[in-house]
């Protein structure tokens, strides 16, 4: 079987990170990842793994869907999702 | 941490965890994060290796070895310097680096296994050939030939996943 292409995973960690006043250093200490993953987790140059992407929704106190999703989010808002 | 847990060395990496540690949050500038500045080091590091490889062939046993210990040290000095080119992720143990860094790990090794085949064969196939062809010249003896390449091959087969990060690794961007 061959591998397919990584699908994109669009995130909202950098606005909600905003939100809540961390910094990138702050989040990657709370969740335990080096700080230049928070960086590219936010450019949409890294998916995370199940794990990562639970303990940044529990820091960031949403829920993992709100956080990361396989569409665009603003295509999820015009699908009123 | 007890002291000497912050100054554990891992024998089978060969790093200690504060310079893993220290390493990976150094937030100063330096050129060593740029993508091009670290190609022209496994450049250089793969000249070195192939000159080494060859070195056998100079005539004179004192300039011979004073080139193969320049060469050598040479090598030594391009090994630690990409190591910390690239934050010694190639050499640290799992428990220093996450996820991501791991995935990073992980892909050099794959593709430094197989870069080390192509490398094996070329350095074979040079031994073979200085062996063959161009021991008459050399007033090496003809095993003698086969050092360079076997010195050559050790610090390649060491310094390959460095190279392969410090190839494939972007530069890197500031982050806040």
């Amino acid at each position: 079987m061959s591998r397919q292409k990584e699908e994109p995973v669009f995130n909202r960690v950098e606005i909600l990170r905003l939100a809540r006043g961390l910094t990138r250093q702050q989040l990657a200490d709370a969740v335990g990842v080096h700080y230049q993953t928070i960086g590219y987790l936010e450019r949409g140059e890294y998916s995370p793994s199940l794990v990562l992407a639970l303990r940044i929704a529990e820091v960031l106190e949403h829920e993992v869907g709100a956080i990361f999703s396989i569409e665009p989010f603003e295509e999820r808002k015009r699908k009123g999702r | 941490m007890s002291e000497s847990n912050k100054n554990r060395f891992y024998w089978v990496e060969g790093v200690t965890r504060s310079e893993v540690v220290r390493s990976l949050e150094d937030r100063r500038p330096t050129r060593l994060r740029d993508q091009s500045v670290r190609r022209v080091l496994v450049i250089i590091t793969g000249l070195f290796g192939l000159v080494l490889a060859g070195s056998r062939m100079i005539s004179g046993d004192k300039l011979r070895t004073y080139l193969e210990f320049i060469l050598m040290a040479g090598m030594l000095y391009l090994y630690l310097t990409l190591r910390r080119s690239i934050r010694h992720i190639s050499d640290a143990p799992d428990e220093l680096l996450d996820e991501r860094l791991i995935g990073l790990r992980n892909g050099a090794y794959l593709v430094a296994y197989r870069y080390l085949f192509a490398v094996t064969i070329a350095l074979f196939s040079l031994g073979h050939w200085l062996l063959r062809d161009l021991s008459k010249y050399s007033d090496a003896r003809p095993t003698e030939l086969w050092q360079g390449p076997i010195f050559s091959f050790l610090m390649l087969a060491a310094s390959l996943p460095a190279m392969v990060l410090a190839w494939t690794l972007p530069s890197e961007k500031v982050e806040e």
